[in-house]
């Protein structure tokens, strides 16, 4: 349906350019329990990667399909439970707005499937918004630093990442 | 300025809420109760019976071993240990009739009795009844038999009585009254009945085919999540439970054996060793016992032959047994 509708609108963006991404990065993951936990949080680490491809408009604004991979650590004990650790694997769309020469704001949301280490499964939706900053770029590539705050809705528990993404992201000739 | 100390005290009052700031001792006091029957002096053990031969070779090793092991584990942390068995001998002589024989009432009336503990630990090796996983205990009673003495019977005809019946629906209840956390521990047939769906996770063992489908099921149906009760099952719902031959000279359950080792269990000198093969990052939990037996279990945990893949408690949190 995306793709779709970005052929649809693509024709009529002048300076329009194919870009695709590559990110890594890592957060503090703070699980805040809907359940009644013992402890109002627990904590984890989280380690992204991430792999997008899209459209940027004349240089301002772009939008990509997103698909976020990541790894949440087990949390330290307490009161005798540890939050598991899983693995994400989602789908979602991204949506950068270039606000000066170096400085942007990003947002994204996704949908992911992820995997505990002990055959069981759950599903989860992310938003995640905050600031990016270019670090360097030549006429084909920019690399830049994100620093999202990213909310995952589980059931139980809501996750809250605060960290950085550092991101390559490749720009090609007008459309 | 009152935007920067807001700014700063944020962060401040979210670590100090979160569990890096507040280690803890635990478990501080432990229950143990080990429950095992061989089905010995019983109907299961005789000419006549529904099933061939329903005696079990490795349950009593199973129970006393695991009742030691979590002795020597956790030493001065107990508070109550309780060893529950049946051990009758081939050829009619069933067991004693006293309280420390696991019939129903009498596992229901220690379950009743134990004191407040953080940590409650239910362990049982028997049969498990077709289909419900219900645990088959020890008649409470006796007949005699012409030609084998006394004996107990678990069969009325062909059905089982409901005296020896311990169902899941009654046992989870029960456990779900006892304070602090609670591990069930069933190497028994069919006992991945007793594994719950709980909160939004989905197993991928029993319902592996259409897991996105179900995991969407999970996460907007009206599951409620629970960590209190933890189950850690031997084989699925729909499967058998298998113990090593009558040959072995030291018989337990596959899963109860793998459960052993997990913790580092010398079955010749009857000790742990001290080096806990499930240990990961100083911790033993659930999930890693899991992990272990499944990796170690000396029977295949699929395939078209003889296998049993064991079964764990679902959710967000598992449980540690142990810290180093």
């Amino acid at each position: 349906m995306t793709i779709l509708l970005f052929c649809a609108i693509a024709p009529l963006m002048a300076k329009t350019t194919f870009t695709a991404g590559v990110g890594a990065g890592t957060s503090l993951y703070l699980g805040i329990g809907r359940y009644g936990d013992s402890i109002p949080i627990r904590s984890s680490i989280r380690i992204d990667a991430r792999f997008d491809f899209g459209l940027n408009w004349k240089d301002r604004l772009s939008a990509s399909i997103e698909i976020p991979i990541a790894y949440v650590s087990p949390s330290p004990v307490y009161d005798g439970t540890i939050r598991r650790q899983f693995l994400s694997f989602g789908c979602g769309l991204r949506f950068l707005y270039r606000c000066g020469k170096r400085i942007g704001i990003v947002a994204s949301s996704s949908i992911q499937y992820n995997q505990y280490f002990v055959d069981q499964a759950f599903l989860s939706f992310e938003v995640s918004a905050g600031p990016t900053f270019l670090l360097a770029q030549s006429e084909r590539w920019r690399l830049s630093i994100d620093t999202p705050v990213q909310v995952q809705c589980r059931k139980e528990i809501i996750g809250l990442g605060i960290g950085f993404i550092l991101r390559g992201v490749y720009e090609g000739a007008d459309l | 300025m009152k935007k920067t100390i807001i700014l700063l005290i944020l962060p401040f009052l979210l670590l100090v809420s979160c569990d890096l700031f507040q280690k803890q001792t635990w478990p501080k006091s432990v229950n143990v109760v080990c429950i095992g029957l061989n089905y010995k002096g019983t109907d299961l053990d005789s000419h006549d019976t529904a099933i061939a031969d329903g005696v079990l070779y490795g349950t009593l090793n199973d129970a006393a071993e695991i009742q030691e092991a979590f002795s020597q584990l956790y030493g001065s942390r107990i508070k109550s240990s309780s060893l529950m068995v049946q051990e009758g001998r081939t050829g009619g002589s069933y067991d004693t009739i006293t309280s420390a024989l696991p019939t129903k009432a009498n596992v229901m009336e220690r379950l009743r009795s134990l004191p407040a503990a953080d940590l409650t630990i239910v362990t049982y090796s028997g049969h498990g009844n077709t289909g419900t996983g219900a645990l088959a205990l020890a008649p409470p009673d006796t007949v005699v038999d012409p030609n084998y003495g006394t004996k107990g019977c678990l069969y009325d005809g062909k059905t089982l009585r409901e005296e020896c019946l311990l169902d899941l629906t009654t046992l989870i209840p029960l456990l779900d009254g006892i304070q602090g956390k609670v591990l069930l521990v069933l190497d028994s047939c069919y006992s991945g009945n007793a594994v719950a769906e709980n909160g939004g996770s989905i197993s991928l063992v029993e319902d592996g085919g259409n897991a996105f489908e179900n995991a969407w099921s999970g996460y907007w149906g009206d599951r409620s999540y629970q960590t209190h009760l933890y189950a850690l099952t031997a084989t699925t719902s729909d499967n058998y439970s298998w113990d090593e031959a009558k040959t072995s000279d030291h018989p337990h359950g596959y899963f109860s054996e793998a459960f052993l080792d997990a913790f580092g269990w010398d079955h010749a000198n009857r000790k742990l060793t001290g080096t806990m093969p499930a240990e990961r990052r100083n911790t033993v939990s659930l999930d890693s016992i899991y992990q272990y037996i499944m990796e170690n279990q000396k029977i295949p945990i699929s395939g078209n032959r003889v296998h049993q893949h064991p079964m764990l408690f679902q959710g967000a949190d598992t449980l540690c047994l142990t810290t180093m």
